[in-house]
Formats: C-alpha cells, sequence, structure tokens
C-alpha cells in the first residue's frame, strides 16, 4: 500500500501572533465586524486556501484512503513547525541542500512542502499545474519503489 | 520536600494531568456528549483558508499561541503577596472546575452552531440583548486593559526599569526598517530575521549599558548630581543606587541618605514624567493603529514572538537546572498562607478576581469560538483543544507562582522586601508587579550562564514589546467594537472611523489615567463577567438540550457572586471616606459600570431560564443534526 503524499502549507495566519488574551480576539466576528486588520496575511491564506480547495479536488480518497495528507500550519506554532520541519527531513531525506532548506524553512513564509522537499516559497508562487505534476512523479516513483 | 519550587510545580502538573484524564473526560463525554460521527464546521464548510481540518497537535499550537499572554503571569504575580499555597489552590481549582470547562463549553456550543462565535450564539439562546452585553463588556475590557498597558509602561520605563527603553524604542525602528525591508524590497526573510534579532540583542546590551532616566530630566542640579553620586558610589558603599536607576530606587537612596527637599523635588517630578509617557504612548498607540499593518505591527509582532517563546523557554530550563543543583532560586522563601498583608484588601474574594487569566479567562471563549472552532477536525478533539490548552496555560501560573515564590531572593520577601506590603507590589501598580516578575525570571535565567543584569531587560522588554504590540491591534479592534455598539443601539451615523477612534482612544486614555493601581482587579472582574456570560450561554444550550447544567451553571454562579462581592467591597470602601480625589470618584463611578453589567448579566440568565426549554430563534435550524442522531452526512 502506498503511503500518502505529505503536503506541509505553511502560511501567516492573518491575526497577532503574540496577542495572547487580549491581542488575538480580531478572529471573532462580534469583534471585529468581519473587517481584516492584517489584509496582507489574508491575502496570502485565501492563496494557499485555493491551492488547498485543488489538491481536495484533485487527488480525493481513493476507497476511502487518502492519497494526500495536507496540513497547514502558521508561526504562531513555532514550537511544532520547528520540530516538523527536522521531522520531514528525516523521514524523507531529501539531500542535504534540499534538507536544509525545508528545515529552515520556519522564517520564509508562506511555503509549500512536499513529501520534506520545498516546492514553493515565499516570491515564488506556485501554479496548479506545476504542483499537480510534482504530487503525480512523487506518487509515480514511491509506486515504482513499493 | 515541600520547600522546592521544583516539587511543587511537578505534584502542580500531576494533578492537573490527573483531571485532564478524569474530569476533563466526565465533561466532554457525559456532558457535552461530544460525537465522532457528527460533521464539524471544519468539515461542512471546509474552504482551506477558515474552516480547515486540523490535526490536534497543530491546532493545540495554534490555540495555546492565542490564548497565552500577559494574564497568567501578572495576576498569580500579585496574588502570591497572600501566600503561594491559595494561590497554587486557586489556579488548580479555577483551572480545572471553571476555566476548562468554560473553554470547552464555548468551544461545544460554537461546534453546535456552525462554527458561530459565542456572542452571536448568546444572541439566538438568551436574547438579542446579549449581544450587545457581550459587545460593551468586550469594549471595557479592551480599553481597560490597554489603559493598565500604557500606565504599567510608563511606570516600568520611570520607575523600574529604564533600561527597557533604548531596546524598547529602538525595536519600533527595527520593526519599521524589517517590515520595509521584507514587505516591499522583498529581502529574504531568513537573513533579515537574524539581522533584526542581533540588532534587537545589541539593543539590550545598550539599554543595560545605558539607562535613560527620565526622571531626571528637568530636576535641579543639585537633585541631578546626588543622584549621579548614588549612581557612581562604589559597590561596597552601603548606601547607592543599584541598576537599572529607576526613580524608585533612586529615592529609596536620597531617602536613606537624608536629602530630603531632593526627594520632594522627586515625588513631584516623577508623576509628570509618567502622564508625559502616557500621552506618549496613547498617541503612538493612534498613530500606530492608523500606519499599514506590515510597516510596524506585523513585523514587531514577529520578532516578539521570538521573545516570548525563548523567554517562556528558558524560563522553565532555568527553574529545571536550579531544582537539579539544588540552588537557592529553587528554595520558596515566600509563606504558604499570609492572609494579614499590611495594607491589602482581604483575601477574600480579592484573590480571586486578581488571578483571572491563570484560573479563568473570558476571553479564552472568543478564542475558541472564533479562530479554533473552525479548525476542529473531530469533536472529540475539542476535549485536548479546550480542556488541556487551559490546563497548560494553569501550568504556565503555576511556574510564575514558583518564579516569585523561589525565584525571588529572601530579601524580597522580608520585612523590607517588594512583598512586604501591598504598597509594594499590589498597591504599587502594574509596573510594581511586573518588576516582581522581571526580577524573579531575571534569577531563572541567572542559572543558564545570562548575567542577571542582561535577563532583567530582556525580560522588562519582552513584557513592554508584548504590551505595546497589542496596543497596536487593540486600538483598531476597539474601533471596530464601538462601530459595532453604535449599529446594535441603531445609531449608524456615530458608526464611522473618526467617532469611533475617538471614543476608543478616549477610553484607553480614562483608564490609564485614572489610576494603574485597581486596574488589574477591574479587568479581572470584566474577564470574569464575560466568562460568565459565556458560562450562561453553555448552560442554556445545555438546558435546552435536556443535559445537566451543574456543571457548568454552579462555575457561573460563583465567578459572578466572587467578582460582584470584590467590587462591592471596593465601592463601600470608597463610599466610606469622607472626601473623594478625582481618581477615586472616576474608579467608583467605573465600578458602577461594572457592576451594572453583572446584574444585566444575571437578569438576562434568569429571563432566558424562566423561558424553559423552547428554542430560541432559529436555535433548532442552527444546530444541524438533532442530539444524539446519527448525522445524514458523513465526515468528508
Amino acid at each position: 500500500m502506498i503511503e500518502p503524499i505529505h503536503v506541509l502549507l505553511i502560511r501567516e495566519q492573518a491575526e497577532q501572533l503574540t496577542g495572547g488574551c487580549c491581542g488575538t480576539v480580531g478572529d471573532d466576528e462580534l469583534v471585529s465586524g468581519g473587517r481584516e486588520i492584517f489584509t496582507d496575511a489574508r491575502r496570502d491564506q485565501v492563496a494557499l486556501g485555493a491551492l488547498h480547495r485543488l489538491i481536495r479536488d484533485f487527488f480525493p480518497p481513493i476507497d476511502g484512503k487518502e492519497q494526500v495528507r495536507v496540513d497547514v500550519v502558521d508561526p504562531r506554532n513555532q514550537f511544532y513547525l520547528f520540530f516538523r520541519l527536522w521531522r520531514e527531513v528525516w523521514r524523507y531525506r531529501p539531500g542535504l541542500r534540499a534538507g536544509l532548506q525545508t528545515a529552515l524553512q520556519l522564517f520564509s513564509l508562506p511555503a509549500v512542502i512536499v513529501n520534506g522537499q520545498v516546492i514553493s516559497r515565499r516570491g515564488r508562487p506556485l501554479d496548479a499545474d506545476t504542483f499537480c505534476q510534482t504530487v503525480r512523479q512523487m506518487r509515480r516513483r514511491m509506486e515504482t519503489t513499493d | 520536600m515541600w520547600e522546592n519550587a521544583a516539587v511543587v510545580a511537578l505534584a502542580a502538573f500531576a494533578v492537573l494531568v490527573a483531571a485532564y484524564f478524569t474530569y476533563g473526560r466526565f465533561i466532554a463525554d457525559r456532558i457535552c456528549r461530544l460525537d465522532p460521527n457528527r460533521v464539524t464546521p471544519a468539515h461542512a464548510l471546509q474552504d482551506g483558508v477558515d474552516y480547515v481540518p486540523t490535526r490536534v497537535p497543530i491546532l493545540f499550537g495554534h490555540h495555546f499561541a492565542s490564548i497565552a499572554g500577559l494574564g497568567p503571569i501578572l495576576g498569580p504575580a500579585i496574588a502570591v503577596i497572600w501566600g503561594w499555597g491559595p494561590a497554587l489552590l486557586w489556579v488548580l481549582f479555577g483551572c480545572i472546575f471553571l476555566g476548562a470547562v468554560h473553554d470547552l463549553g464555548a468551544l461545544f456550543v460554537s461546534l453546535r452552531h456552525q462554527g458561530r462565535s459565542v456572542g452571536e450564539v448568546a444572541r439566538s439562546v438568551i436574547g438579542p440583548r446579549a449581544r450587545l452585553l457581550s459587545l460593551v463588556i468586550i469594549y471595557f475590557l479592551m480599553a481597560l486593559a490597554m489603559g493598565a498597558f500604557c500606565n504599567a509602561i510608563a511606570d516600568l520605563f520611570v520607575n523600574f526599569n529604564p533600561d527597557a527603553i533604548i531596546p524598547s524604542v529602538g525595536l519600533m525602528i527595527v520593526a519599521v526598517l524589517f517590515g520595509t525591508a521584507v514587505y516591499r524590497f522583498r529581502a529574504p526573510l531568513g537573513l533579515t530575521t537574524l539581522v533584526a534579532l542581533a540588532a534587537f540583542a545589541g539593543l539590550i546590551i545598550w539599554g543595560v549599558e545605558q539607562p535613560v532616566c527620565t526622571y531626571q530630566w528637568g530636576l535641579s542640579a543639585e537633585t541631578v548630581a546626588a543622584i549621579e553620586e548614588g549612581k557612581n558610589a562604589p559597590p561596597e558603599a552601603e548606601q547607592r543606587i543599584e541598576l537599572p536607576y529607576g526613580a524608585d530606587a533612586a529615592k529609596r537612596y536620597l531617602s536613606a541618605a537624608g536629602r530630603n527637599a531632593a526627594v520632594e523635588e522627586l515625588a513631584t517630578a516623577v508623576p509628570q514624567v509618567q502622564l508625559r509617557w502616557i500621552f506618549a504612548l496613547l498617541a503612538y498607540g493612534f498613530l500606530a493603529s492608523v500606519l499599514p499593518v506590515w510597516l510596524l505591527l506585523q513585523p514587531r509582532d514577529y520578532i516578539n514572538s521570538f521573545q516570548l517563546y525563548f523567554a517562556l523557554g528558558t524560563m522553565l530550563l532555568g527553574l529545571s537546572l536550579a531544582a537539579i543543583r539544588g540552588a537557592e532560586a529553587a528554595h520558596i522563601e515566600a509563606p504558604w498562607f499570609r492572609p494579614d498583608v499590611p495594607g491589602s484588601p482581604p483575601w477574600f474574594p480579592f484573590l480571586f478576581v486578581t488571578i483571572a487569566c491563570g484560573a479563568v479567562s473570558g476571553f479564552h471563549s472568543l478564542v475558541s469560538s472564533g479562530t479554533t472552532v473552525k479548525q476542529l477536525d473531530r469533536e472529540p478533539d475539542a476535549r485536548p483543544i479546550g480542556f488541556g490548552a487551559m490546563l497548560t496555560e494553569g501550568a504556565l501560573a503555576v511556574l510564575v507562582i514558583m518564579a516569585c515564590a523561589a525565584g525571588l531572593k529572601s530579601q524580597y520577601w522580608g520585612p523590607d522586601g517588594l512583598y512586604a506590603s501591598w504598597k509594594g507590589v499590589g498597591g504599587g501598580g502594574l509596573a510594581a508587579q511586573l518588576s516582581a516578575v522581571v526580577l524573579g525570571g531575571a534569577e531563572f535565567l541567572n542559572h543558564l550562564g545570562i548575567p542577571a543584569k542582561i535577563g532583567r531587560t530582556f525580560l522588562a522588554v519582552t513584557i513592554t514589546a508584548f504590551a505595546l504590540t497589542t496596543l497596536d491591534s487593540a486600538t483598531r479592534l476597539l474601533r471596530f467594537n464601538v462601530e459595532e455598539i453604535c449599529r446594535s443601539i441603531r445609531l449608524e451615523k456615530l458608526a464611522n472611523r473618526y467617532f469611533a477612534s475617538a471614543v476608543a482612544v478616549a477610553g484607553i486614555a480614562f483608564f490609564a489615567l485614572v489610576s494603574g493601581k485597581t486596574l488589574w482587579t477591574l479587568f479581572g472582574t470584566a474577564n470574569q463577567l464575560l466568562a460568565g456570560l459565556t458560562l450562561l450561554t453553555v448552560s442554556l444550550f445545555l438546558y435546552q438540550l435536556g443535559r445537566p447544567v451543574l456543571y457548568t451553571l454552579v462555575p457561573m454562579v460563583l465567578m459572578l457572586a466572587v467578582s460582584s462581592y470584590a467590587m462591592i467591597w471596593k465601592m463601600l470602601d470608597l463610599w466610606g471616606k469622607q472626601s473623594w480625589t478625582g481618581e477615586e470618584r472616576n474608579l467608583f463611578l467605573v465600578s458602577c459600570g461594572v457592576l451594572v453589567l453583572a446584574f444585566w448579566l444575571v437578569a438576562e440568565g434568569l429571563a432566558a431560564f424562566a423561558r424553559g426549554r423552547v428554542a430560541a430563534d432559529g436555535l433548532a435550524a442552527d444546530t444541524g443534526p438533532p442530539d444524539g442522531a446519527s448525522p445524514g452526512a458523513q465526515r468528508e
């Protein structure tokens, strides 16, 4: 059985990172009336949201088993993200250069990481075709090895 | 054994873990009946942007980062003055039976109302006035918190930490340069982050070497000379002004040296300098709220996140090391219980409103029903996220209690120490309380080889930077909040940005200028009122479902009774005075306002229960599949 492809979407959250119990109330519609404060971050969120929907449409579960597993993480969760990135590198061993690039994605947002490899990062937006092609190639490679 | 902070902390953590697996499971399975087969809003409305099914370890991190802040640090640092025992017991009891139930309850009602916020659910369950009540409580809360922050920063800069001025102001410049480089010139984020953090470290060292004593500006040449003499006195001198040369230390030195004229001059100058700082901070808040977010707020928030995690991580590591080495810092110096603190209000009920966020916080319901609920993958995940994250925040409060009870050396608990009387830490204002946290924390950092003076400045700047970043975003949010209140009471013409901004800044200014000494108690009470409103909503919803309401209603009644009692005690204390200062009059009026909100809340609750189990407008339609029934749609 082939393991699902792991996609990690690292995006900025459209709210304060360090607000604690006084700042991070902006997402509550009651308080904000639905208006955005962090418009740039929101744009990034919406763009990655489109990619997220595309993954669901193009790679639906087959016989109840998912082909692609997606995790969305934002830098509020630095502790988790740090260990997760190193774990991705350890698990998929994409090579020294690619591994280092992945491990340092903590600092470069937004980013798309597929099976431990950075395929899109800040300033280099990802188009749907490239993404689907990358995922298909990876699946094919996994099928061959399997 | 119980005099060792690490042993006590470990025992407290064990209690919290046990509560998670027992009471947490009971509330989740028997009361809320979280159903693994029910479709959550994250799946039903999945859009990849707001509604994203997220695994527990990831969502826990997001949720915890959103609820943990200054609250669980400040409250316990003050309340430990009545002894570490009651503070610790209240954190454990409050956290398990009130706070965690509240957070899980907020998640639960929001889950069953398609991810709508608790305020909106309250409108459905209680009635239309509940939404207005929520908005007014939130206005009070945010204006109070921001006023308290302005007041505390000004106090900290003048009286306790002039060493934090250069790094705090410098951080604004670093943030603007960082924002411009990253968001406009597309500079690489990794490299820019490293440069910004290095610049920030440099600023801290500069601040330590050159504290900016703004209280000296405008003093006579003789007084300045006397203060400089105290600063330059040799380390072995009996009387000297210690680093970081705060006005508080200068005043003590001058008093001991018998220079009464200088003491009087300083006592007159300090409030004036603080007032100037408050106005400068208000102007900054207004400016920052109109500047583009990417230029100042976002980059500073980003840099601040590294500071915050570093501070929490190193404090925890320092405490552990101190315990392993059996150092003095792990030995508890504070008394177990001290009900008769000179000059303090009675420990009951004030301990319970002083430790607000560490035990129960209404703000958490806004986070739970805002972002978190939209990302919950399965209903049972609400237990680790809602219940578990609150218990983790309780663990943070336990650490702070131990930092103050053990991290501060014995002289802080001695006859002339900070915790000797209410004047030192409770009546001394927020800055004195923050200073206690800074000093205790610096002791822990010292165990990792970080010099005490660097650790102290670093912690002071971390707190200041956090407060300033929050001031930026809260001023904006408060403006939105005022606009919503105007719409709710059908004054649409006033719901414009200029009027709303003016009311927002005026609210913050009012609280900043009222008094820094009692703001925290007021903030705690208002925060618990919001938690009361959430628990009332949860109770009513459970009542409508025919489930036991005791587990949410008793905490609500308990909390409202204690916070109202504290408020009434304070008002009676003021009432008994012969004449009032302007500050006391304002304080009385604010207390009246908060008390009216509490009674309003109780009246709404009684009216809603009197209506019985009939669902309010459209409730049945909103809640999705009927309770207990198998949902037609399966999870994707």
